[in-house]
């Protein structure tokens, strides 16, 4: 193959050689190629195959703009997809291989898909594989499309970078407009940030001769030297790819292959955009063929790289910007014929190889055609922000219209191709200087597509979208450019139109008969440039994706044999013991029935609640009535949403006259506080209302069961234990080891239980003290699991376990204070609605299975009535150790059916059950007041 | 119902100091933190009241938390409940929160890598979502930072600290 690499000249390293792979073929390149310079370098023509016809395709662009050489490239065992050959820098070792082609792009056994192009077009699978069904061919087409495939490895250590950032201006684009205008800005004293994607800061200054008198290279040393000098930033190999809310824009930087990106999350008081323009291709036959090239990318290989797009070309130009362009390559060595725009109609001759340009009749022999069809600015960025796109008849391109006022558009990207034009509005723009006029030297002779005309054309060489699927498009009134870009996929996936939306806009506007403005644009949305989905992802993997909270007893609970689960945020213990789960949970359950239970309940909720209005306050955002409550006594009551909903239950302590204390839900600690919160401060007078949440700052320790008595009489802690001193729903302030704490009687497993609260600091203490006291007396440690056997024997309920998100107080069987509450309460009118009071609301019951056995979890309950219905689901079910199996369960008019018997299906499987009072356990409540 | 106890490791807090390379994160034992709401909490305290991005090297003092709450740090121990004479609702919260001084030259970009942070843009309050949670953090030092982070979810705290000083090195 022969070498195009020019003996000198580019930017790359000659004395660094590195060696790569493409399709298994062994190539070598030098430090600073692009995968694409690499391959061009070394003569490769074919780089890839189309999407849906397989057409081999070669290298249109230089940069972003390039819809076709798309590899997956291996590097030291890691396989990374769909890197833009154009923009992925060349490292020793790389095995690259072409994402669309087997066995190689050069022959590709799917090539053969081409002959029945006649019934591929846009849209063709919805109307050919409808009959029989669409389901048939579905597997077959999914994985045929798409381009590129993860492996199967696992990879951890590809983790990115996310930062956060910020600066006054952020200058995105690194050529003579962005350097100028960071360097102007940086100098005025303005914290700035310059951004570029290359590694090389210059965008297009390398094509040209001299800047301000000097050469591109001094040039770009002597701004970046004054604009670090300045305290300016520069970031090279970074893209700022999206623009968000309030000024936001994300960053991100190449960090090399296989090492995932870095993001920036940079907010800025101001964008300068200097992002440049794009070559935009030209539509006539055959123009995707291998060695069909964008002009000015042939001109960027030649400066950048020393590579020769080819070494007999013609060339194609309507616009001046390609002047330049011929010159140099000519001068290089090129046998370059350009060609008159009327000479046409092109067609494009050969396959893989081209052979020459038909020109009307003419032939002209060639080994690659250079096209330029105008350039296009590049607005992605401009439009993120909002901005609008205005038509420009003179130079043919859509450029800024209106948009934000911190977002200022120069150079390339505004529609202005001088360069010393560009240098001036660019620095005038980064002091904020009204701009002088400009005389542009710049012409542009529009030449679109002409529907109608024959041989294939390409509009979309990433999706194979063509001039006839525009026109098929139109033919079917898919005329809206939003439509367009739909039906036949134009401009989608990583291309983002930045080489075909001009193109399929012109072709619509034709086919309409309308100027290309009227037709309209889609709005560019992020990402710019494709990114990898590891940017978003970053550090929060493994233990750092949603971090459990850890309990202060948890050594001791881990030296217990604890297993540790996680509920509601919370690592706590299920159980204690190796070996058989299910035996502990019933030994623990059983035991503390028997004699006594030692539970860590120090996640329960603990926010106080004070102030004057304390009182009235909590009266209100509780469903049951608070303000008959006396200090030292606590109630049971449930907290609801406006729309009546149960969203949380707990106790209610009144610590003082203007002090109260809610014991909430575990894992609803954070939503309450945001409850109470949101509350205090609507309707309420929050100067005089106040919520701390201490939850974390104390333990809680329960000991539950008929001797738990005896256990805290041996602790000391100077309380009166006698159930006529301390009855059930009190608590008492007591100490131990010279530290306060608090004794409450509540109970959530239908027994004598104490649940005492002390600083967390001090809480292994107590621990070590409860457990040697209550050992003697054979008490168990109690896990969550056998907790919730206990609470449901009781008929105590899980709030969001036993109940959905319909469920009021009152199918709970708490109906009295919606009755008899005088004052106004959170949810109080929605319990008033005629859907709150339909009689066949699903209310909380218990079942007994007949057969004797668990019910499942969520099985149906379902009805005897001919046609089978669901009443209603298992919400909990568990084989008590005391009870034998029980449920409970949501099921419609529940109270009314008890003693019912009914079906409860789950999974085709039909069980017998009746129904029952939730309450499977001392219903009279002599336990739990002993 | 699965037992986890293996996919999460131990955490017994203790007060060595970690080297994360660049930054280094320091246990703080404080004698004691005050949590105190009421409608003038800022003028009643005689005490510094911290604000982003103050300094502060006194070793008493009140961080703002908002307009009408303070955390009082290493303050006098005083009588919790509401307080009608002076309007003000007083916990004690010296368990709720531990305390970590994160020091270095490398400390604020490891700390951007949790908050959008800048030294230039004043603060009422010292509260941030910093990697997702609320933590009350201010400067002790050009390059020292002190965090409060809540007390149980102080190794989630560190996981993502040492995770972000992995892209310091």
């Amino acid at each position: 193959m022969t070498s195009h690499r020019l003996p000198q000249g580019g930017l790359i390293d000659r004395k660094q050689v590195l060696s790569f792979t493409f399709d298994g073929r062994p190539y070598q390149g030098f430090q600073g190629d692009t995968l694409a310079s690499a391959l061009l370098a070394n003569g490769v023509r074919v780089v890839g195959r189309s999407f849906k016809y397989h057409r081999p395709r070669g290298v249109w662009g230089a940069w972003v703009d390039e819809p076709n050489a798309i590899m997956s490239v291996r590097l030291n065992g890691r396989e990374l997809p769909n890197c833009l050959a154009t923009t992925t820098y060349l490292e020793d070792g790389m095995q690259v291989r072409a994402v669309n082609a087997w066995p190689s792009a050069q022959f590709d056994l799917k090539g053969g898909l081409d002959l029945f192009h006649r019934w591929l077009g846009a849209g063709f699978y919805y109307k050919t594989f409808m009959w029989p069904n669409w389901h048939l061919f579905e597997p077959m087409i999914r994985k045929m499309a798409g381009l590129g495939a993860v492996t199967a490895d696992v990879d951890d250590s590809y983790v990115a970078d996310q930062i956060y950032d910020e600066c006054e201006t952020l200058v995105v684009g690194g050529g003579a407009s962005g350097l100028a205008a960071a360097c102007a800005a940086a100098q005025a004293g303005q914290d700035v940030v310059l951004v570029d994607d290359q590694h090389a800061l210059g965008g297009g200054l390398f094509r040209c001769e001299r800047v301000e008198g000097l050469a591109p290279q001094n040039w770009i040393e002597t701004q970046r030297a004054a604009i670090k000098a300045a305290g300016g930033r520069i970031l090279t190999r970074s893209t700022a790819f999206g623009v968000f809310d309030h000024r936001m824009l994300g960053l991100i930087t190449d960090r090399g292959f296989g090492v995932a990106p870095r993001l920036t999350r940079m907010r800025v008081k101001r964008v300068i955009l200097a992002s440049g323009a794009l070559d935009r291709p030209k539509t006539f036959a055959n123009n995707d063929r291998p060695g069909v090239m964008s002009l000015i990318a042939a001109h960027e290989y030649l400066v950048r790289y020393g590579v020769l797009a080819g070494r007999s070309a013609v060339a194609l130009s309507n616009n001046t910007c390609g002047d330049g362009a011929i010159a140099a390559l000519q001068e290089a060595g090129v046998k370059l014929e350009t060609l008159p725009l009327d000479a046409g109609p092109f067609t494009v001759r050969g396959g893989k190889l081209i052979k020459g340009l038909r020109a009307g009749q003419k032939n002209h022999p060639a080994d690659t055609v250079l096209v330029s069809g105008g350039l296009t600015p590049t607005l992605h960025l401009w439009s993120h922000a909002g901005g609008k796109l205005s038509w420009c008849a003179t130079r043919h391109a859509f450029v800024p219209g209106d948009g934000p006022d911190w977002m200022a558009v120069v150079g390339g990207a505004s529609g202005v191709f001088d360069l010393n034009a560009s240098i001036s509005l660019a620095r005038a723009a980064a002091l904020g200087q009204d701009p002088e006029p400009i005389n542009s030297n710049y012409h542009i002779t529009p030449h679109w597509p002409k529907p109608g005309s024959k041989g294939r054309q390409w509009i979309d060489f990433q999706h194979d979208v063509t001039l006839k699927d525009v026109e098929l498009a139109a033919r079917e009134n898919y005329v809206s450019v939003e439509h367009l870009k739909r039906y036949t996929t134009l401009g989608m996936a990583s291309d983002q139109g930045k080489s075909s939306n001009m193109a399929g806009l012109a072709a619509m506007a034709a086919l309409q008969n309308c100027p290309i403005p009227e037709l309209g644009t889609t709005r560019f949305r992020p990402p710019f440039v494709p990114i990898p989905i590891e940017t978003y992802h970053g550090d929060h993997r493994g233990a750092g994706w949603h971090p459990v909270k850890r309990l202060p007893l948890e050594a001791q609970h881990r030296a217990a044999g604890a297993a540790l689960c996680e509920y509601g945020g919370w690592l706590r213990p299920g159980w204690y013991g190796a070996g058989n789960a299910g035996d502990h949970i019933q030994n623990e359950a059983k035991t503390v029935r028997q004699t006594a239970g030692i539970f860590d309940a120090s996640p329960l909720g603990k926010i106080e609640v004070m102030g004057p209005d304390a009182e009235s306050f909590v009266n209100f955002v509780y469903y049951n009535t608070v303000k008959t409550l006396k200090p030292g006594h606590i109630r049971y009551g449930f907290m609801l949403t406006e729309g009546g909903i149960v969203l949380d239950d707990g106790v209610i302590s009144r610590l003082g006259p203007d002090h109260f204390l809610i014991s909430c839900s575990s894992s609803h600690v954070e939503s309450v506080h945001m409850h109470l919160e949101a509350w205090r401060q609507d309707g309420n007078d929050p100067s005089r209302i106040f919520i701390h949440d201490l939850t974390q700052g104390y333990a809680t320790v329960t000991v539950t069961g008929p001797k738990a008595r005896e256990i805290l009489q041996a602790l000391d802690l100077g309380v009166d234990l006698s159930a006529k001193a301390f009855p059930h729903m009190t608590f008492r302030e007591g100490q131990f080891n010279d530290l306060p704490l608090r004794i409450a009687r509540v109970s959530f497993t239908g027994e004598l239980s104490f649940e005492i609260t002390i600083k967390a600091s001090a809480a292994s203490d107590l621990w070590a003290s409860v457990m040697a006291a209550g050992q003697p007396l054979g008490a168990t440690l109690l896990g969550i699991e056998a907790l919730s056997i206990l609470r449901a024997e009781k008929g105590y309920i899980m709030v969001g376990k036993d109940t959905d998100g319909e469920t009021m107080p009152h199918d709970l069987g708490f109906a009295l204070p919606r009755i008899k509450k005088k004052t106004p309460f959170v949810g109080d009118r929605s319990l008033r609605s005629a859907k709150a009071n339909t009689q066949n609301r699903k209310a909380l019951v218990g079942l007994r299975a007949a057969d004797g056995g668990v019910l499942p979890t969520g099985a149906h309950v379902v009805s005897d009535a001919p046609k089978k219905k669901s009443l209603g689901y298992v919400t909990s079910s568990y084989l008590s150790p005391t009870l034998g199996p029980l449920a409970l369960a949501l099921v419609e008019n529940g109270p009314k059916r008890h003693g019912e018997s009914v079906d409860i299906w789950h999974n085709a499987e039909i069980k017998r059950a009746t129904i029952c009072a939730p309450c499977f356990y001392d219903p009279q409540g002599e336990r739990l007041h002993a | 119902m699965r037992d986890d106890r293996h996919k999460w490791a131990a955490f017994a807090p203790d007060d060595t100091a970690i080297d994360l390379g660049g930054a280094q994160l320091s246990p703080i034992r404080l004698a004691r933190q005050t949590l105190i709401s009421g409608p003038n909490v800022h003028a009643q305290t005689s005490l510094p009241v911290i604000e982003w991005p103050d300094i502060i090297d006194q070793d008493v003092y009140a961080l703002s938390l908002r307009r009408d709450r303070v955390l009082v740090v290493n303050g006098p121990e005083i009588e919790t409940g509401w307080t009608p004479g002076t309007s003000q609702a007083i916990s004690d919260a010296s368990d709720a929160y531990a305390t970590f001084d994160l020091s270095g030259p490398g400390a604020f970009q490891l700390l951007q890598r949790g908050a959008e942070l800048s030294l230039k843009t004043r603060s009422k309050s010292v509260m941030r979502a910093l990697f997702g949670m609320h933590v009350m953090l201010y400067r002790r030092a050009s390059e020292r930072f002190r965090l409060h982070v809540p007390t149980a979810q102080q190794d989630g705290l560190m996981h993502h600290i040492k995770a972000a000083a992995q892209h310091l090195r």
